[in-house]
């Protein structure tokens, strides 16, 4: 029996990198899970893959900035398992500009898929699991959500303000035993392979299956235990001296 | 505290020293060390009650488990401590800081021998061993230590100056150390616990509190993390915990 047995997961942006490793991780300790992006075709092998490891997948598509398309996705996922006890807020996208040069629909992109699209998606969940009077929400922020790097002011505020909404979401969950966290991952493998190269040989760089180990451990507590932040990132990766 | 023993072999090969392993938290993850096949040195002050847990942890999980009596405040027995590991065991793969203690007094009361004494074990013993054990560990390339620093370490609670300045500063000795350990592939890493069902805490029966085995569970998700990555500060608290909001 593994560790999520009888666990209902959604996870957001499953097809790819992170998502993926996540949702991989959460089959291999018998979840059943919901997997959710945009792209149908690339959705639908990933659950077909996962699927192989003979848990309940379920591949629905959605854009997390859609208020409609999120409601949809929850109502489904209801409709097919009865309720959700996890929900993991991993979509993401980035964009590289000089703030300078930032232009203001990059700055909305990046801010609607990073944070709107987590509260969008962590609002239907805390309606849900206030009832149930027990649930998880994990947060996929990032070690940018604690200090920026060059060139990435919408990312950035994204994450930042990603950490507000966790702190603020299990806060007003609390009373109903709702659990809200934050993985703050440094350098991951991902589906942009461009840099990542160099990349690991300069800083170092995590498998999304190290993600998703430690979501697995998250997800593993018992209810009403809660690891509320978990940063975590290569050894080798310049992060906590001055820069 | 849920018995946990004998859970699987993935740390098998592996000499983990836990420091305060001889009761709460810190028996608990030695226990867990144990139960995937580490070989465990516990220290604490109290000799009797030390060798009885290390007896108790290696028949429950079947792991060499070794009591070594140390007062983690005093630099010679430390480093006595760390010959001893090496002697017996060749090396050292882990190191837990989680001895620990409090007080219970106002700022205005707080004398300063007390204030030295809370200070001595939860931020110079982390010193003390962290200094002896990256020592170690540099010379072999790798290893992994994890300090045990509290939710206190982000949010103070009243009538515990000496403590929550200690753990703020093991928040930056932490960082300190990750920095000049990195080079090396040293992880160091940094639990939050909030309060934890040691049997023996006061704010525990009013705030709620974990089981050890909560804690003691993630600390070794932690650190079978493989060598090149780092969970560098985990925060890990009941959900019903007043520490989120103002207060
Ligand atoms: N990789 C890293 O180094 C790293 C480091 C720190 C944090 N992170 C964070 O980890 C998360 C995952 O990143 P990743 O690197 O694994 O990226 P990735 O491989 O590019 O995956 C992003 C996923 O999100 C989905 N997605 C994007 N926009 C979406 C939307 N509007 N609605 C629904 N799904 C959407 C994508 O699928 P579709 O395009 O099909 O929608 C894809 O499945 C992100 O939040 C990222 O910020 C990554
Ligand atoms: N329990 C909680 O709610 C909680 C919450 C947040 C953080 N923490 C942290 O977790 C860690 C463990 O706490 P705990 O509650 O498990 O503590 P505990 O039950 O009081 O155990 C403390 C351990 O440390 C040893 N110790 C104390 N002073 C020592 C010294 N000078 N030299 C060597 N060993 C010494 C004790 O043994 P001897 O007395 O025999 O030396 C004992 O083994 C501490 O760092 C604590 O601050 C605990």
């Amino acid at each position: 029996m593994g560790r999520l047995t009888d666990k209902v997961a959604i996870i957001t942006g499953a097809r790819s990198g992170i998502g993926r490793g996540i949702a991989e991780a959460f089959a291999a300790e018998g979840a059943t899970l919901v997997l959710t992006a945009r792209t149908k075709d690339k959705l639908e092998t990933a659950a077909q893959e996962i699927a192989k490891g003979g848990n309940r997948v379920k591949a629905i598509v959605a854009d997390v900035t859609d208020e409609k398309q999120v409601a949809e996705l929850f109502r489904q996922t209801v409709e097919a398992f009865g309720r959700v006890d996890i929900l993991v807020n991993n979509a993401g996208t980035n964009t590289r500009y000089a703030t300078v040069d930032l232009p203001l629909s990059e700055w909305k992109r990046v801010i609607e898929t990073n944070l709107t699209g987590p509260f969008i998606c962590g609002r239907e969940a805390l309606r849900l699991m206030s009832k149930q009077k027990s649930g998880r929400i994990i947060n996929i922020a990032s070690i940018s959500a604690k200090r920026p790097r060059p060139n990435a002011a919408a990312y950035v505020s994204s994450k930042f303000g990603l950490e507000g909404l966790t702190r603020s979401m299990a806060l007003d969950g609390r009373p109903d035993n709702v659990a809200v966290c934050c993985i703050y991952p440094g350098n991951t493998w991902s589906e942009l392979k461009i840099g990542r190269e160099e990349q690991q040989h300069r800083e170092g760089i995590m498998e999304a299956a190290d993600i998703g180990a430690m979501a697995v451990a998250i997800a593993a507590l018992p209810d009403g235990v809660n690891m509320l932040e978990c940063e975590m990132l290569p050894v080798k990766q310049p992060f906590i001296g001055r820069g | 505290m849920a018995q946990v023993q004998k859970t699987g072999d993935r740390l098998a090969g592996k000499v983990a020293l836990v420091t305060g392993g001889s009761t709460g938290i810190g028996r608990g993850i030695a226990t867990r060390f144990a139960g995937e096949g580490a070989s465990v040195v516990i220290c604490a002050r109290g000799k009797e009650r030390l060798e009885k847990a290390a007896e108790e942890i290696a028949k429950a999980t079947g792991s060499r488990v070794e009591a070594m009596p140390c007062d983690l405040t005093d630099e010679a027995q430390v480093q006595a401590m760390f010959k001893r590991t090496m002697d017996r065991f060749g090396r050292l793969d882990i190191l837990v800081n989680n001895a620990g203690g409090n007080s219970n007094d106002l700022i205005v009361d707080m004398p300063l021998a007390k204030w030295e004494s809370v200070l001595g074990v939860n931020l110079n013993a982390v010193f003390l061993c962290g200094r002896e054990a990256m020592r170690i560990m540099k010379a072999q390339k790798g290893g992994r230590i994890v300090n045990i620093g509290s939710i206190a370490a982000k949010v103070p609670r009243m009538r515990s100056c000496a403590y929550v300045a200690a753990k703020w500063g093991v928040s930056g000795l932490t960082r300190a150390m990750a920095l000049e350990g990195r080079e090396d592939g040293i992880a160091v890493s940094q639990m939050n616990n909030g309060n934890t069902d040691t049997g023996h805490s006061s704010s525990a029966a009013t705030e709620g509190a974990m089981e050890v085995d909560d804690v003691a569970g993630m600390v070794l998700a932690m650190v079978l993390l493989p060598p090149g990555v780092n969970v560098l500060e985990g925060t890990l608290t009941k959900v019903s915990m007043p520490y989120i909001g103002r207060g």
